[in-house]
């Protein structure tokens, strides 16, 4: 409730602020406030979640022509009217979003341009209902039987707007805004997460929709009249401009974005059939010179002023918020599990059946068969192409299984009749790391470690932004949880600060301590020592043993390598996988001692060795 | 209702060679260009500029193709050198603002007044198609070209080495650099190729439609409904798409009215993302995400 509170005295001051000016700047003053509503909407779609819409001035219309409508055909009164068109709103962005999160990212650009042009058809030759093409006129606004001067709108209209910045810049901060980010940075690793993609995508994009269509009835009161050609193209294009030019993925840049652009015309009027061409050229400038945005240029100078202010800034907000962890108290999660560790000790923690791999015509893993023994740490070696990564990645579901199947603890988990979505692997207890680690570059090493709780966490949209004792209590018990496992792999770097900035192999510690936070059961790791010295590979296969001795639960531990050498000395169980195929499983003596692989992959290793070298060095060179 | 036919195929044709625009800068590139209707626009102007100062017909079609050219080269350039470190999001919301800098840059200039133009080659002249009915010679100007244009850039793609190379950036440009492809010269062309055919466009389109500012712009929704109707990879698919959107466009205005026709398309592609993702003619399954 201290979001709402805070939400509340923010909305309150500015209203109060708006109610000191004139009638004309109050006016002017409320249009802005709509125009930042709706930015935040859109800003939270396209900066924060990676998606974009081009209908944001259809939503916008669908809640301006939407209040007006239930109020002249019904009896219902504004104070309900409104929640019913921003949750009718909401259901709008929900089905819209459905036909085309699926698919990849430019689809929903279409599918919302087709919205705003169907959209504009409905209210210009939807009949009377939309004033045959002319617009409606609104009512004028009554609550419990007193009417609204429209001094009182632009009052409302800055006091919604003021709230609903705090609540958004909440939501943000919050495990939505976490996974939205993750998303955006990187799909793969936030399904593996946890994440469930699709979801997300279309709470994001249900949320802007809604945000927009309560903006649309604010407006409709604003300008007491609504019509067809408020709310077309230009319009979402102005949208877009205000968030860009704001900074995208930055509540300061929604605020900045309107705030700017629109009282800057105030000011030339006599400009005005130019405006449209300022709009584009500043789109495009600053796409191209300030990224960022105006938010952006702000964050610089305050960095360069006064280094360090906005971490402690920040430091003391997330106190004031309860979620910065406190001294004294025992972080605990609950976990949220599917599926258990069998009761059989003999029953392996992971095994394939005859798993056959295909892309197209090129068969990758070929009726791969082999066990890995609980509480093992097993190796999976063979030459370049051998299909090690694919073997890992069919496990995932980022591959399909054309036969066989995956046994994860006894329970089918891949290429039986039921299949379990990549998302929900990390509740089966599954983690893992990437040959190039993929984390988030705009979050703190510690929110990347966070992100990886996600399907540890329960809070939601509204439990989120509003943060009551159950979240900031989780949250306070995630912060501590990624601490530890961050210290847990050595990582010393400080982990506040953005992991933009940070080297390969602190890198591969941050994404090792996103897959250990969740205390999973398996974990996969695809090629971890790349990249990384010699000593630093030994030191982080060291760590994974401490760790399999502190855990609870058994840890197994399937790691994809290529320093052969290595392996041998850190692993129980070593496979070996030529042209797809498991050749044997078995103990590394055992495994060295075998004629196949002596022939196949470690003749390779000894031309590799010496050929390796120098490929290596033509790919550091061709990479700076 | 011959005419009707013919005329349905003819503005599908104009949607086609818009999606076959579209996607020819897709495939390689991976960016959709929203500006693409105001290309189409500068090439309506364009040969409506020429028209009036009366020069020779192949010197009109030489002067939209080379425009097509210039404003493609400009294309690359912000797309891949001025936004070049950028995302891809980031370069769908750059052309949209090169599109709202055209556009306006042509009202302000030109103001909103639509400019009657002669078809090219045929001019003013009709064709009469039996039962009474004619329809503008243009008509079948705009649906021959449109056909062999597609027909012969797919031929080229298959049957050329060069062509080849486009593909091959396509199907992935790491894979295409390490075999020795330039892959930004084959870039280069996909922009430079896929803005004349929106030059192209815009002259076929003109003599139906007249000049005016947003003749492009109103009509680029139509030319992705088609290229996501034809799975938005192969060409020929995107003129098919385009042609088989004209005809129930037609149709459905008879039925509807004209004014519907907006909506209509919208429910074609909403129905098509539903039941259809990868297109009519779409082989590979899409990317999950």
């Amino acid at each position: 409730m201290r979001v709402f509170a805070a939400a509340l005295g923010f909305g309150t001051i500015v209203a109060l602020g708006d109610a000191e000016l004139g009638a004309y700047h109050q006016f002017v003053i409320a249009r802005i406030a709509l125009l930042i509503l709706v930015t935040l909407g859109l800003n939270v779609l396209i900066g924060v979640t990676g998606l974009l819409s081009l209908a944001s001035a259809a939503f916008m219309g669908v809640g301006a022509f939407g209040v007006i409508i239930v109020l002249q055909k019904t009896s219902i009164p504004l104070i309900l009217a409104v929640p019913i068109v921003v949750l009718g709103t909401w259901c709008v962005g929900w089905a819209l979003g459905t036909t085309s999160l699926r698919l990849s990212g430019f689809y929903l650009a279409l599918v919302t341009l087709g919205f705003l042009v169907a959209f504009q058809t409905v209210v210009q030759h939807g009949g009377a209902t939309f004033g045959s093409g002319y617009g409606l006129l609104a009512p004028i606004p009554t609550i419990f039987g007193h009417s609204l001067s429209i001094e009182w709108v632009c009052i409302l209209s800055t006091f919604f707007a003021g709230f609903c910045t705090v609540l958004v810049w909440s939501l943000v901060n919050s495990r939505l805004g976490r996974a939205w980010r993750t998303m955006k940075a990187n799909p793969v690793a936030a399904e593996l997460a946890g994440m469930n993609i699709t979801r997300l995508k279309t709470s994001a994009f249900a949320f802007s929709a809604a945000i927009a269509g309560f903006a649309g009835t604010g407006y409709a009161f604003l300008q007491q009249a609504v019509s067809p050609q408020a709310f077309d193209i230009n319009e979402t294009i102005d949208h877009l401009v205000y968030a860009v030019v704001g900074g995208l993925g930055s509540t300061l840049g929604s605020v900045l974005g309107p705030l700017v652009l629109e009282e800057l015309p105030e000011y030339m009027r006599s400009l005005q059939q130019y405006r449209q061409l300022f709009f584009g050229l500043a789109l495009i400038l600053i796409l191209v010179l300030a990224p960022r945005g105006l938010a952006g240029l702000v964050h610089d100078a305050i960095d360069r002023v006064a280094p360090g202010l906005s971490r402690r800034t920040q430091a003391t907000v997330s106190r004031l918020l309860g979620t910065a962890p406190r001294a004294g108290e025992q972080p605990a999660l609950k976990a949220r599990r599917r599926g258990a560790a069998a009761t059989d000790p003999e029953t392996p923690a992971l095994e394939y059946r005859d798993v056959t791999v295909r892309y197209g015509g090129l068969t990758a893993v070929r009726e791969l068969s082999f066990a890995v023994r609980r509480g093992q740490i097993h190796g999976l070696i063979g030459p370049n192409g051998a299909g090690k990564t694919t073997a890992i990645n069919a496990l995932c579901g980022l591959v399909s299984v054309a036969s066989g199947e995956i046994v994860q603890d006894g329970e089918v988990i891949r290429g039986g009749r039921r299949s379990v979505a990549s998302w929900r692997l990390a509740q089966h207890g599954v983690a893992r790391t990437f040959q190039t680690p993929l984390v988030v570059p705009e979050l703190s090493a510690l929110e990347n470690v966070v992100a990886g709780l996600h399907s540890q966490l329960r809070s939601g949209l509204i439990t989120g932004t509003l943060k009551p004792r159950f979240v900031r209590r989780e949250e306070r018990a995630a912060r501590s949880l990624a601490a530890q496992a961050l210290e847990r792999v050595g990582f010393d770097s400080d982990s506040a600060a953005p992991v933009g900035s940070l080297g390969f192999g602190e890198l591969r510690q941050l994404e090792i301590a996103r897959a250990i936070v969740t205390r999973p059961r398996l974990l996969l790791l695809d090629e971890p020592t790349s990249g990384l010295e010699l000593e630093a590979a030994v030191a982080m296969l060291e760590q994974l043993r401490s760790l399999q001795a502190e855990l609870e639960e058994a840890l197994t531990v399937l790691i994809v390598e290529h320093n052969v050498p290595l392996l041998f000395s850190h692993c129980e169980t070593v496979t070996a996988m030529i042209d797809g195929h498991a050749v044997i499983t078995g103990t590394p003596d055992e495994v060295r001692a075998e004629p196949e692989v002596r022939s196949s992959y470690l003749g390779d290793q000894l031309i590799a060795e010496g050929v390796g070298r120098k490929a290596g060095e033509e790919m550091h060179a061709y990479a700076e | 209702m011959v005419a009707i036919n013919v005329g349905g195929l003819a503005i599908g044709a104009i949607y086609g060679l818009m999606a076959v625009g579209v996607v020819l800068v897709f495939r390689t590139t991976a960016r959709v260009n929203f500006a693409h209707g105001e290309v189409l626009t500068f090439g309506g102007y364009a040969y409506w500029l020429a028209t009036k100062n009366g020069t020779s017909q192949a010197l009109e079609l030489a002067l939209v193709l080379a425009l097509g050219i210039v404003i493609g080269v400009g294309f690359f350039v912000i797309t891949h050198y001025l936004l070049g470190r950028s995302d891809e999001l980031t370069v769908v919301i750059g052309t949209l603002g090169v599109s709202v800098v055209m556009l306006n840059a042509v009202q302000l200039h030109y103001t909103d007044l639509g400019h009657r133009v002669p078809g090219w080659l045929t001019g003013y002249s009709t064709v009469p198609i039996g039962g009474g009915e004619v329809v503008p010679s243009n008509t079948f100007v705009i649906l021959g070209v449109g056909i062999v244009s597609t027909l012969a850039l797919h031929a080229w793609f298959q049957l050329t080495r060069r062509g080849q190379a486009v593909r091959a950036v396509a199907e992935s440009r790491e894979d295409a650099a390490l075999s020795g492809i330039p892959v930004r010269r084959v870039l280069l062309f996909s922009w430079v190729a896929g803005c004349a055919f929106a030059t192209l466009s815009g002259l076929l389109l003109a003599p139906a439609v007249d000049v005016y500012p947003s003749m492009g712009g109103d009509i680029l929704f139509k030319g992705f409904v088609a290229a996501a109707l034809g799975g938005f990879e192969s060409i020929i698919g995107a003129m098919v798409g385009g042609l088989l959107l004209g005809l129930i466009e037609v149709h459905s205005n008879q039925l509807f009215g004209a004014e519907m026709k907006d909506l209509i398309s919208f429910l074609i592609l909403l129905a098509v993302l539903l039941v259809r993702p990868q297109g009519l003619f779409g082989r590979t399954q899409l990317r999950r995400v």
